[in-house]
């Protein structure tokens, strides 16, 4: 054995995380052994306590530590508007833009039966059952412009058909700061068609 | 500085079978390519908004590709996208059969040169892409389905009894066993596990699908006019054929089969 039990045990555990190698896991451990007890001791408690107190909004699927999140329980947000997104940290992303202030609904994943998930998986007959108690009129869809994005938005779209209600989805085209010569065709092929007049 | 594994490069068009996330901005890719057969990729700030690689690394994406060999993975330097099939992204029922097919490529061995599987694949995401309505989706998934049971050496026996070697007379009954590999006569289906009562029209069909270049347009008109009894049949007779024989089990034929039951009780494709 290369190291001494207990730091083994760290390193196991460290490269079970995404994105963590053994170098990383290395380099994380031996920055958490020169830290001071207190400092550790921290982080334990927030790791305990994000999953001892973290769930699903029970309106919205977002995550929080009451019964109801923020954004639900909030009167300041606009009625009328929801944001569909596939997972909670697509909420974060939407209200880093500061443009939307109307109230989300988290799917929980998005439409793949290469990993075997199905519109059944997916939290969309709550969402139905939101439009007429929140008086919803538009639907955005926030999905990723991939394969599995589209598909999922086809289907929640179809779900809404019957609703009355207006759907839209984020617009697809160059990225702010992006050089054009090197977009590929299909998003300057989006681009060109969502182009739009100005002044 | 002398020259490395990791910086031989090579080229080759290949079909994008999976995408998966791979770190913070990154995917890694399983591709089917006719030279290689099913390898993996990595595909470089694919996931990010601006990664030049973004659009190609997406499912049933048919690119050509240029690639750099790596230590465990090869890297994606450049790709030029040929089609993204971009009517199947967007359809339940065309996803799910894209889905099914990727999935066995996918049940290929790595780094084994498959031309006719490349083809098979490429002819049917063309087809899948371009039709217009359930029946063409499902003429195109009950094709996909002969040609790659005979591709993986499964073909079944259409004709004769697989068990006494009898040939079965035109208006004689027959039953269908996927286990025994074909047509049973009265006498033997007894000696295998479920087999299914079939019709001679629904056999002529498969054996016609597994020597065509093409999907039919659709099963219910000319040359196969097969009834919906007996395209069910030959549906059914095909996918157990396929099943019994695949390695492993596959995870979209759970939402393949919902969507097609779906679509069929609407009568439509858009059940997207």
């Amino acid at each position: 054995m290369l190291y001494p039990r207990p730091l083994e045990a760290l390193l196991y555990e460290l490269e079970k995380l995404p994105g963590v190698g053994p170098k990383s896991a290395q380099r994380l451990a031996f920055a958490l052994l020169r830290r001071d007890a207190q400092q550790n001791d921290d982080l334990a408690g927030a790791i305990r306590d994000v999953k001892a107190k973290i769930r699903p909004c029970e309106n919205c699927g977002n995550y929080t530590d009451v019964e109801i999140c923020d954004i639900c329980a909030s009167p300041k947000r606009e009625n009328g508007l929801l944001c569909v997104v596939a997972e909670a940290r697509d909420v974060l992303a939407i209200e880093n833009s500061n443009e939307f202030f109307g109230r989300y609904h988290v799917l929980g994943g998005l439409f793949n039966p290469l990993e075997g998930v199905g519109p059944e998986q997916l939290k969309i007959s709550e969402m139905i059952g939101r439009l007429g108690p929140e008086h919803v009129e538009e639907v955005i869809l926030a999905l990723s412009p991939t394969v599995e994005g589209e598909t999922t938005g086809s289907l929640v779209a179809r779900a809404l058909e019957k609703h009355g209600v207006k759907v839209t989805q984020l617009a697809r085209g160059l990225p702010f700061g992006g050089d054009l010569d090197y977009a590929d065709q299909v998003t300057i092929a989006g681009a060109l068609r969502g182009r739009r007049e100005l002044g | 500085m002398p020259r490395t594994a990791a910086s031989v490069p090579f080229a080759t068009r290949a079909v994008v079978l999976r995408a998966r996330p791979l770190g913070e901005k990154d995917r890694i890719l399983t591709l089917f390519s006719p030279e290689r057969g099913k390898f993996s990729a990595v595909a470089r700030g694919a996931r990010s908004p601006k990664g030049k690689l973004a659009a190609t690394a997406q499912p049933f994406v048919l690119a050509r590709f240029a690639l750099a060999t790596g230590r465990s993975l090869d890297i994606v330097t450049q790709a030029q996208i040929e089609t993204m099939h971009p009517h199947i992204a967007g359809n339940v029922l065309k996803t799910s059969w894209a889905s099914f097919a990727s999935e066995c490529a996918d049940h290929a061995p790595e780094g084994v040169a498959d031309e006719h599987g490349f083809a098979v694949l490429e002819v049917f995401l063309d087809a899948l892409d371009n039709s217009p309505d359930f029946s063409a989706i499902e003429a195109a998934g009950v094709w996909f389905q002969s040609q790659w049971l005979a591709h993986s050496g499964y073909a079944p026996t259409i004709g004769f009894c697989v068990v006494c070697e009898r040939k079965i007379e035109a208006d004689e009954e027959l039953w269908f066993g996927p286990l025994a590999g074909g047509t049973l006569c009265r006498n033997c289906r007894g000696t295998q596990n479920s087999p299914e009562r079939v019709s001679s029209d629904s056999m002529r069909a498969l054996y016609r699908l597994e020597r065509s270049r093409r999907p039919p347009a659709s099963l219910a008109d000319a040359p196969f006019s097969l009834s919906e009894r007996a395209q069910g049949e030959l549906a059914r007779s095909v996918e157990r054929a396929l099943l019994v024989h695949a390695d492993g089990r596959f995870r979209s034929l759970g939402t393949l089969q919902d969507a097609r039951a779906v679509a069929h009780l609407e009568g439509n494709s858009s059940l997207s």
